[in-house]
């Protein structure tokens, strides 16, 4: 599919030509004088970075990276250490987890493609941007869930049969997953090709000219709504409740719980705010309904990439919050720390040891 | 493994302040590290560590020696042109006219004229002159 376009050129002789035999004297008309370009006409290219910086960029993508898998890894192993007390919360937990890391292994093809252009080819495009956007959406709905259990674990004290609940919500689990993958169809339109204007292949949307804004609209408003919207108003109204009714409450342990509840919140603002609202802001310039100069036009190109990287850095922030912050999921890990020491120590006394916490309780983490 | 000496070599002679800059984040690693050393197991959180920093050791050697190529930010692709210029330009200030097909990057196919000063200048496709210009592209490719 690269390299397929490429621009069509006249030449100075060929236009002397050209307008030697053609109507000149009619084209040229009044404009006999001096011509000034109206500097509104130049071409307008995109941003352009030192390449240091980009380097940076490169070096910054990897860190998160790296940030993100072992600190999603050792949430998953600390949860799935105790399967046997998951509440519906952790089940949650667990598979955010998986979906951070599946979209963390995402980064360093991003993180490549800063530097060189997209390098690998058009099925790893296909396939990673895939993957980005299928847990890109997992994630942001398994965020929803766990409000959504703190909300009817703690205002309206839910507590049904273990085994049922957890049923349940490997249920909604798997519908999320399916949801996740439904929404993230479009994406695989993405193509790697060269763009006329460009010297580097992209991995980027392919559509027929003649259609290209109506999809563009189209995917944007099923992303500002799916992965955006919808989540936020659902976090918002079941925080905002279940704080209410933790507010009534003196009780210490409960007002820790809403200390991380408003991290939550504030974390998946931070991350998320800016970036919808770039891409709604390059909506309203790709709508044509207001003028625009080059240079508004490239800082929203900037404001684009940065509050990207800043969505990408939200996948590293999840297992810090909602883990490292709860007082429980410590416990649990230095418990997990412990016992595999003691593992490596005396192996045969395995099974000896007995597990104290029974967790009756909406959660082991939270 | 020559690859990587010679990448490090390179970056070692890179500008010296990603050089400062490098060895402040790892300082800062270190100093993280021998934190978290205090609180408990010291042996396993080191060999991690250690492989962490050379592998972003060596990510930053390729990230730097070899992101010197790069042209432009490619997040989003646009079209060329915001305005156009419909106003007669004389051929002789004009050194080449390039005519861009519609594609992914742009619903529209874009005329840019870059002028003898090297200015590259968007031309309107609606203007007569301009479509004279169009129709003798098109031509010269058939040929």
């Amino acid at each position: 599919m690269d390299g397929q376009d490429t621009a069509l050129r006249l030449n100075f002789e060929d236009l002397y030509i050209l307008f030697n035999f053609s109507d000149y004297e009619n084209l040229s008309g009044n404009s006999t004088g001096t011509f000034l370009i109206d500097q509104n006409t130049i071409i307008c290219q995109g941003p352009h970075f030192e390449p240091a910086v980009n380097s940076a960029i490169c070096v910054v993508y990897f860190l998160i990276f790296l940030l993100a898998i072992p600190g999603n890894i050792i949430v998953a192993l600390v949860i799935g250490y105790n399967y046997r007390f998951l509440s519906p919360s952790d089940i949650y937990l667990l598979h955010l987890v998986v979906a951070d890391t599946l979209y963390a292994l995402s980064i360093p093809f991003w993180a490549v493609s800063t530097v060189h252009g997209w390098v690998f080819g058009d099925v790893m495009c296909k396939l990673v941007s895939l993957i980005q956007e299928v847990n890109f959406y997992s994630s942001i709905l398994f965020l929803m869930c766990i409000s959504i259990d703190r909300y009817l674990a703690i205002v309206w004290a839910v507590k049904a049969h273990r085994k049922r609940r957890a049923l349940c919500s490997w249920m909604v689990c798997f519908s999320v997953w399916v949801l996740g993958t439904v929404f993230s169809f479009p994406v695989l339109f993405n193509d790697a090709f060269k763009p006329v204007n460009s010297d580097r292949i992209v991995c980027y949307e392919y559509h027929n000219p003649e259609s290209i804004d109506q999809w563009k609209l189209g995917t944007r408003v099923l992303r500002h709504v799916l992965g955006f919207l919808l989540p936020l108003i659902v976090m918002l109204v079941c925080y905002g409740v279940t704080i209410s009714r933790l507010l009534g409450t003196r009780s210490f342990e409960k007002q820790k719980a809403m200390r991380v509840i408003v991290a939550v919140v504030i974390a998946f603002l931070l991350c998320w705010m800016p970036y919808h609202l770039s891409v709604i802001s390059d909506t309203i310039i790709r709508s044509g309904l207001i003028s625009y100069s080059c240079e508004t036009r490239n800082s929203i190109d900037l404001a684009l990439f940065f509050t990207q990287s800043l969505g990408l850095l939200h996948s590293c922030i999840n297992p810090v919050l909602y883990a490292f912050v709860g007082q429980k999921f410590r416990r649990n890990l230095l418990n997990l720390l412990y016992k595999t020491r003691v593992l490596e120590r005396s192996s045969l006394s395995r099974s000896s040891r007995s597990t104290s916490q029974t967790s009756e309780g909406t959660s082991t983490f939270l | 493994m020559s690859h990587f000496q010679n990448a490090t070599l390179k970056a070692l002679n890179a500008q010296s302040s990603e050089q400062r800059s490098i060895q402040t984040r790892q300082s800062q690693e270190q100093r993280a590290l021998s934190r978290t050393t205090e609180v408990s197991h010291q042996d396993k959180t080191m060999n991690g560590k250690t492989i962490t920093c050379v592998i972003f050791i060596c990510l930053t050697c390729a990230a730097l020696t070899e992101g010197m190529a790069l042209k432009s930010l490619g997040t989003e692709l646009r079209c060329q042109c915001i305005n156009k210029e419909s106003r007669f330009i004389h051929p002789k200030r004009i050194q080449n006219v390039e005519l861009f097909p519609s594609g992914p990057h742009c619903g529209n196919a874009e005329v840019i004229a870059t002028m003898k000063t090297g200015k590259k200048i968007c031309l309107e496709p609606t203007a007569p002159w301009v479509k004279i210009l169009i129709k003798a592209i098109m031509e010269n490719q058939k040929l």
